[in-house]
């Protein structure tokens, strides 16, 4: 608890600190935020809505890292979570049922878990870095984005390249008539729940732990280290990709060139602000979420949202694991004197 | 030249001693062996002799001078240079690059390699010890690599050169040309200290012999007044022969190996055992000095390693206490209870976890193996070495397997711990598991064991004669 | 056309060259990228106010070494994981390159240009430096002591401790050096190649100088040659974008991706193999 404390203490100086250095004024700018963020409903619908894809992208990185594999496409799994999901509702045709939602979701899940599979096959297969190889795919996911809204499933009444919209009976429901706020929100905070269960209450989140933490062990219990990673980048690419399907589902209802928001890179700082387990990510995705949307409130820096949630979780991020460091370091040597 | 002399040193570890009140005097112009087991204090001295441990008490000197113990780089520049068993090369590089690695801080700019390499190379022409400068070290065979090391350690032309276990790793062939090396380093005047335990090896080579057993002196001995059963005497004490306690065998042969090799990680050779057969209801003891193929023949058996020839037979359910507990033994990071409560079955596929059972399970093996801990949910790290290999114990054998695998299991356990899993490791053999204890300590293996053979240079030779493991390839 | 691939290929070999030097020294910089946006921008911006290109480059190049100095601080000194920290400060970078140009530029959107330096025998002076670094980088590397000690301290740390050298000094230098190189890179690509300045500008870049090493097999020449194949496919795909081939028109995207694709596609039938330091994206940690 009191670590909890000096955590978000922490970060608000981070915050008030990164404010400075853009020659805003600390306290007002914080209350804009703040007020940006939480004090209207329109303000709690965006910051919500920001913190879904977050928070499953975040979630990805997780189950990724703590097996060791450094999955550093969630941006690419996103896209092409996306991308699997518009096609899937193409595939659907006109007036399809409601239920076929599940579908279009699964199909973005499939989708993403594909895009990390071939990371982790190739790491497997070929000893190829998943570092480099996911920022690839992260490349060629965003080329592909962009052809096929420009080809395959470019919608032709409009001018733009952009895909073709989302029937209505596939768009995920929206819990107010004037917000953003959807279904998937819902959908990440399940998601959320259901790693942490995974990973704290099945044999085989057990495993993926241990092949994080000690490969020797692994191999010395006689498993398979191998297929646990492959496991990993897998599902760690299925729940970036459920990201980028509930983000057309949800929010966009269609594919254009930003679709990719940089959801895949923010989403690192977050897991890694939130220890790497489930329910921590989901607070950390809050607060750049809250940020994010808060900072629309920042007048003539309403622009810069983005830029701001970078820099400041950069800051956070590096500050946390420092502060970390120092303090698993102290202790050490407080044990090492004691004994 | 000057002597080396150590003077009443002594160093504890917690509560063990591991050397007690050692004085010896080094001259110039001999090889000095110093023999013992594992445990003996060996590696606590060299240590101590390198300077990468403070005694607790006395002190080294060098002719007139007293050693900075505790500056390793000061006592090598002051004349004590080390060849240690796990070689300070850069396997990528060249031969030249790893001697001009090491002389680097006597130059600036641009690199000239045959300048800096140059008196190692001298040194190796002189010595009639071929070493291609362009080759890789990782392209080489063991023994080349150790030349290089020790190369590298008199290039500075240092009048005290100690080598821990130098011929561990070497062949036949490769050890008398060590030997021969180390010879005419003696004709040179320069203290040269052996540290050894393969007793046919070191007795055609040393002229004086210092024997060390459980920390403490026992003897020094000119190499014309000692005989080889002698040496063997001092430094395995009285229990020569281990014979054990005949009990009945029981039918069912659990786990066998029919010549089998095994290599190790970089693919060395390190064990070759014609016959092995394992059967419920025993402790099969194989006793032997470390890195013998000790590590090899325990994977081998637990199903790890495959064997590069011959076969493994049976496939009995195997709970496994590795050497290296910390490595390979335990997750230090996760908790007392989920180190302790997972089992090789369990991780088997799919299950769903009960956490409530595994912590009760937790608290009742704690209990019963009296495991010290001040919070079950805190990490294993911060536990004592004895507690951590209690939960590795408690956990492997907490179901009943056929076969169960122990390498040094009670190393660096105080009294009481280690009894303890003495008599985990009989009750596992009454309730009709194989047990399979490989271990360096010759009181365990004649306590426990039903059947002895010892491990050397990686091959099994079966019986209770404990010279055995002194002996060479 | 020759000009066109050396003016694609200049940032990408500068950038290869310096993650050549971080990475034999054992780190992996996903932090390239940002080190080349600052370089762009730091670079651009400071030769369009003081009207000196040569004034520009240097700043990029200070601005480098300190963003080196900086990550080695995390991942040698704290001994922070290089992946997070990487990434970390390659999202400072766009955040702060992003609002430095809305401070700069605006929101107006209009392009930022600026006069490229006067063509030394019809080349930008920039390319004749591309041209020479990985004889360079090769020489330092392999020719004198520093060189010795750096690839020894990404191969097997403990053996360069053991003769007396600091391998997290040695760390620091190498890259100082690599960030050095990435800002050069940066202000090359803003100065010289586009001649404007544009936010996320790197593009991949200092992703695509790591992928390079791999397949250039950590060794100066060949990743220079990787670097030069990857900018003849990225000149050659700027080249024929949107023209018919064989009669079939590829989308402009499958053109943009070929660099990426054949980045991945190079290692995958290259795998891992040999020439990766040993110690590559590892920590070094004396008491262990």
């Amino acid at each position: 608890m009191k670590r909890a404390a000096l955590l978000v203490g922490s970060l608000l100086v981070i915050l008030g600190v990164t404010l400075a250095v853009l020659g805003l004024p600390v306290f007002e700018s914080m209350k804009l935020l703040f007020t940006g963020a939480f004090g209207s409903s329109r303000g709690l619908d965006s910051t919500l809505t920001k913190m879904t894809p977050l928070l499953l992208v975040g979630l990805g990185v997780v189950v990724a890292w703590r097996a060791g594999v450094y999955n550093v496409g969630g941006e690419g799994q996103f896209v092409i979570g996306g991308l699997a999901a518009a096609t899937v509702a193409a595939l659907l045709g006109k007036n399809p049922s409601g239920v076929m939602q599940v579908v279009v979701l699964a199909g973005g899940m499939l989708g993403g878990a594909a895009w990390g599979w071939i990371a982790g096959w190739l790491s497997h297969r070929r000893r190829v870095d998943v570092v480099i190889s996911t920022i690839l795919l992260n490349f060629i996911a965003i080329f592909l984005l962009q052809g096929l809204i420009a080809g395959a499933l470019r919608d032709p009444e409009v001018n733009l390249p952009q895909s073709a919209r989302l029937e209505d009976s596939l768009r995920l429901m929206r819990f107010t008539r004037q917000g953003d706020l959807h279904l998937g929100f819902i959908v990440a905070l399940f998601g959320a729940a259901a790693l942490w269960f995974l990973l704290n209450r099945t044999t085989l989140g057990f495993k993926l732990k241990l092949v994080g933490a000690n490969p020797l062990l692994v191999r010395a219990q006689r498993l398979n280290a191998d297929r646990l990673r492959t496991f990993a980048i897998s599902l760690s690419g299925a729940l970036c990709g459920l990201a980028g399907a509930v983000e057309f589902a949800g929010v966009n209802h269609r594919l254009g060139q930003s679709f990719n928001q940089n959801w895949g890179f923010l989403a690192i700082p977050v897991a890694v602000l939130g220890g790497l387990n489930p329910i921590g990510t989901a607070f950390a995705a809050l607060y750049f979420a809250a940020v994010l949307a808060g900072a629309r409130n920042l007048g003539g820096f309403s622009q810069n949202g983005a830029a701001i949630v970078a820099i400041v979780q950069a800051i956070a991020v590096l500050g946390f694991m420092a502060v970390n460091q120092w303090l698993s370091r102290r202790r050490e040597a407080v044990r090492e004197v004691a004994e | 030249m000057s002597e080396l002399v150590v003077k009443g040193v002594r160093k504890t570890y917690g509560s063990l001693v591991a050397l007690d009140d050692f004085s010896a005097t080094f001259r110039p112009g001999e090889i000095h062996a110093i023999l013992g087991e594992n445990g003996a204090g060996k590696s606590t001295l060299v240590s101590i002799l390198s300077g990468f441990v403070t005694p607790d008490q006395g002190g080294v000197s060098l002719g007139s001078r007293d050693l900075p113990l505790g500056q390793p780089t000061r006592v090598r520049q002051l004349g004590v240079s080390m060849v240690h068993q796990h070689f300070a090369l850069v396997p990528a590089m060249t031969v030249e690059e790893n001697f001009a690695l090491d002389r680097l801080w006597s130059s600036k700019g641009l690199l000239n390699l045959s300048e800096l390499a140059g008196p190692a190379l001298e040194l190796a022409e002189r010595l009639d010890w071929a070493v291609e400068p362009k080759a890789r070290v990782a392209d080489l065979p063991v023994g080349v690599r150790q030349r290089v090391e020790i190369l590298k350690a008199l290039v500075g032309n240092a009048p005290v050169i100690i080598l821990d276990e130098p011929t561990a790793v070497l062949s036949a062939e490769e050890v008398e040309d060590l030997f021969r090396v180390l010879r005419s380093l003696r004709d040179e005047g320069k203290v040269v200290l052996l540290i050894a335990h393969k007793l046919d090896e070191v007795l055609s080579v040393a002229d004086r012999f210092t024997v060390l057993r459980r920390g403490k002196w026992i003897t020094t001995a000119d190499r014309g007044d000692v005989t080889k059963e002698q040496l063997v005497q001092w430094m395995i004490g009285d229990q020569l022969n281990i014979e054990p306690a005949g009990r009945k065998l029981g039918e069912n042969v659990v786990c066998a190996l029919r010549k089998v090799k095994a290599n190790d990680e970089t693919g060395v050779l390190r064990l070759t055992v014609d016959d092995l057969e394992v059967r419920a209801g025993e402790i099969f003891g194989i006793g032997g000095v470390d890195g013998n193929g000790q590590k090899e023949l325990a994977e081998v058996l637990v199903g790890i390693t495959a064997p590069v020839a011959g076969t493994r037979e049976g496939d009995p359910s195997v709970a496994y206490i590795p050497q290296d507990r910390q490595r390979e033994g335990l997750v230090l990071d996760l908790s007392i209870v989920d180190n302790i409560s997972f089992e090789r079955t369990s991780l088997v596929g799919f299950a769903i976890d009960n956490p409530k059972a595994r912590r009760r399970l937790a608290t009742e093996l704690i209990e019963r193996y009296s495991i010290k801990v001040s919070e079950a949910e805190g990490p294993v790290k911060s536990l004592s070495g004895g507690n951590q290999q209690k939960v590795v114990v408690a956990r492997e054998l907490n179901t009943k397997r056929d076969l169960i695998v122990a390498v040094n299991p009670t190393r660096g356990l105080d009294f009481r711990a280690a009894a303890f899993v003495h008599s985990s490791l009989l009750a596992a053999r009454e309730a009709g598991s194989a047990v399979v204890l490989i271990t360096a300590d010759l009181d365990e293996l004649r306590e426990l064991s039903d059947r002895v053979g010892f491990l050397s240079g990686g091959g099994l030779k079966l019986g209770g004669d404990a010279s055995a493991m002194l002996e060479g390839h | 056309m020759i000009a066109t691939i050396l003016l694609f290929s200049v940032p990408l070999i500068l950038a290869a060259m310096g993650e050549v030097v971080g990475q034999r020294a054992g780190m992996i910089d996903i932090g390239q990228e940002g080190k080349i946006l600052i370089g762009a921008f730091v670079g651009f911006i400071v030769a369009k106010i003081t009207g000196s290109l040569i004034v520009g480059y240097a700043l990029a190049v200070v601005a480098g070494v300190a963003l080196g100095c900086l990550s080695t601080w995390f991942t040698a000194k704290l001994q922070l994981d290089q992946v997070v920290v990487g990434t970390a400060l390659n999202l400072l970078a766009l955040g702060a390159t992003s609002i430095a140009f809305r401070i700069y530029v605006g929101d107006s959107g209009k392009l930022l240009s600026i006069d490229k330096a006067p063509a030394l025998f019809g080349l930008d002076p920039v390319v004749y430096l591309a041209i020479l670094s990985p004889a360079v980088i090769w020489f330092v590397l392999m020719k004198t002591s520093w060189g010795l000690s750096v690839r020894a301290s990404g191969e097997y740390p403990p053996a360069v401790e053991a003769a007396g050298i600091s391998v997290i000094r040695r760390r620091f230098e190498a890259a100082m050096l690599a960030g050095g190189m990435s800002g050069l890179a940066g202000a090359a690509l803003s100065i010289a190649l586009s001649g404007s300045l544009g936010e996320g500008m790197s593009a991949g870049r200092g992703f695509l100088a790591i992928a390079v090493v791999t397949f250039g097999r950590w060794r100066a020449p060949w990743v220079a040659g990787a670097a030069l194949l990857i900018g003849v496919i990225d000149a050659v795909q700027y080249r024929f974008q949107g023209q018919a081939i064989l009669g079939f028109k590829p989308p402009l995207q499958l053109w943009q991706a070929l660099p990426y694709l054949g980045a991945l596609l190079i290692l995958f039938a290259l795998g891992r193999g040999a020439g990766a330091p040993a110690a590559l994206g590892r920590a070094y940690n004396k008491e262990r």
